[in-house]
């Protein structure tokens, strides 16, 4: 029941350090980070593909009311829930697979390569539906992938700071 | 049997997720009657609102910089005045009628982005004060955008860095005509297109609106030139323009009602 609550507590916070901080960032028209997306990543296992997807949907539709983008957030957070499985499954060990939920503290340093993977295949498709057209792709890559990093250096910093404090 | 199952489930959850992505995509798509729906405008109501609370936070961040600009208008206004007295004061005997060009209307920004390729700006008057879509939006620094969208109280503002706008401007000191449209990158800078190499560009000219449009009347600075590059074999030069609003600070606004604007939109219609 406290897991419970601490993961919808979570899903506020992350919806709200996403709207009312990270998407005023704005550095050299390049560097957007979309950390909510570390909600979906870190899931506990017993969440099942098909909820997931719902919970993402519904993530995506939040932050798409926020963003006036209609859609978009939708479609990159159910993409990432939908192949969640496929990639942790070429990361992750099968020990890793029996820990309740895929983090840092659990999965040690398999977990970066799963959440970098996740995130950047979100931040490409999210950047790509944005442009929305092959004309603006170098943008679109560079945008991906400094924008990527950030959130990846901020997912470093949440996890680190989880481990040492248990 | 268990492995029929198995075999199922994937399938089903591959129906879902197909059926979750169609509905994000009709939603990206269909944005323009998505926009007349009733949960479109009970949405628009309540993000504002929320925008509308943590912005007036953000209002004490903002509270000298915004004095000093409106002191800086004000003594701006104030000239104009003396200007305007003395011009009439010689007017009065030839008794003309003169009626004024615009009605502006001020607005606050209760949303902006200036970090994706389509930025859009949300103000906090609707068509409770008159606006209407096509309606010119300028700062006090240059020219913002164009009303993209209204609801009863609040509109969105599609400013020049977002790649669907463009501009048409001219180079104020020899009226040479051009397009100002955005790349997508940088949202202090834009470009400046269709200026034949032959003209004589330097930094620091200054490139204001043509005037021909209904939106914008004439005069009103755009940005100034930062880069001119001639090209031997090219007809057009490329021309780098640093905007004169600064996106990243942008808290007021004023929406132009240009005079007889729909009427010369109705008619311009019919040319092309």
């Amino acid at each position: 029941m406290q897991d419970q609550l601490k993961i919808i507590l979570n899903f506020f916070l992350l919806i709200a350090v996403q709207v009312l901080i990270l998407n005023n960032i704005q550095l050299f028209g390049l560097i957007n980070p979309y950390l909510y997306i570390l909600f979906i990543i870190t899931l506990p296992m017993s969440v099942s593909t098909g909820v997931m997807m719902l919970i993402a949907f519904l993530l995506g539709g939040i932050i798409d009311m926020f963003s006036n983008s209609y859609g978009m957030h939708m479609s990159a957070s159910v993409l990432v829930a939908f192949i969640r499985p496929y990639v942790m499954g070429l990361f992750a060990s099968r020990e890793d697979m029996e820990k309740p939920a895929p983090t840092y503290r659990n999965f040690g340093v398999s977990f970066f390569k799963y959440a970098t993977s996740l995130v950047f295949i979100h931040h490409f498709v999210l950047f790509f539906l944005e442009a929305f057209s092959f004309s603006h792709f170098g943008v679109v890559l560079l945008k991906t992938l400094c924008s990527g990093l950030v959130t990846m250096l901020l997912i470093f910093g949440i996890q680190t700071i989880n481990f040492k404090r248990r | 049997m268990s492995a029929l199952l198995r075999f199922f489930v994937r399938f089903a959850l591959l129906f879902e997720f197909l059926l979750l992505e169609i509905i994000a995509f009709v939603l990206m798509f269909n944005t323009s009657s998505f926009q007349q729906s009733v949960i479109y405008k009970a949405n628009t109501a309540f993000v504002a609102s929320v925008y509308e609370v943590t912005d007036a936070w953000g209002d004490y961040f903002h509270l000298s910089t915004d004095n000093q600009k409106l002191a800086q208008e004000n003594e701006m206004l104030a000239n104009k005045v003396a200007h305007l007295e003395a011009k009439l004061a010689a007017l009065k005997d030839t008794a003309s009628r003169v009626t004024p060009e615009y009605r502006a209307i001020s607005a606050k920004v209760v949303y902006s982005s200036v970090n994706k390729i389509q930025n859009h700006i949300l103000i906090n008057k609707g068509k409770d004060y008159g606006l209407a879509p096509d309606m010119g939006v300028i700062s006090d620094e240059g020219v913002v955008g164009v009303i993209e969208n209204v609801s009863e109280h609040f509109a969105v503002v599609l400013p020049i860095i977002n790649t669907k706008l463009l501009v048409s401007g001219k180079l104020k000191n020899n009226n040479v005509l051009g397009s100002v449209l955005w790349n997508g990158v940088s949202p202090t800078m834009a470009q400046f297109t269709e200026i034949p190499s032959h003209v004589e560009v330097v930094a620091g000219d200054s490139v204001v609106t043509s005037g021909f449009s209904a939106i914008f009347p004439e005069g009103i600075l755009i940005g100034t030139v930062d880069k001119v590059d001639y090209h031997s074999h090219q007809t057009f030069c490329d021309i780098k323009l640093k905007l004169a609003t600064k996106f990243h600070s942008l808290h007021y606004v004023s929406v132009l009602d240009v005079n007889r604007r729909v009427e010369q939109q109705n008619i311009e219609n019919t040319i092309h």
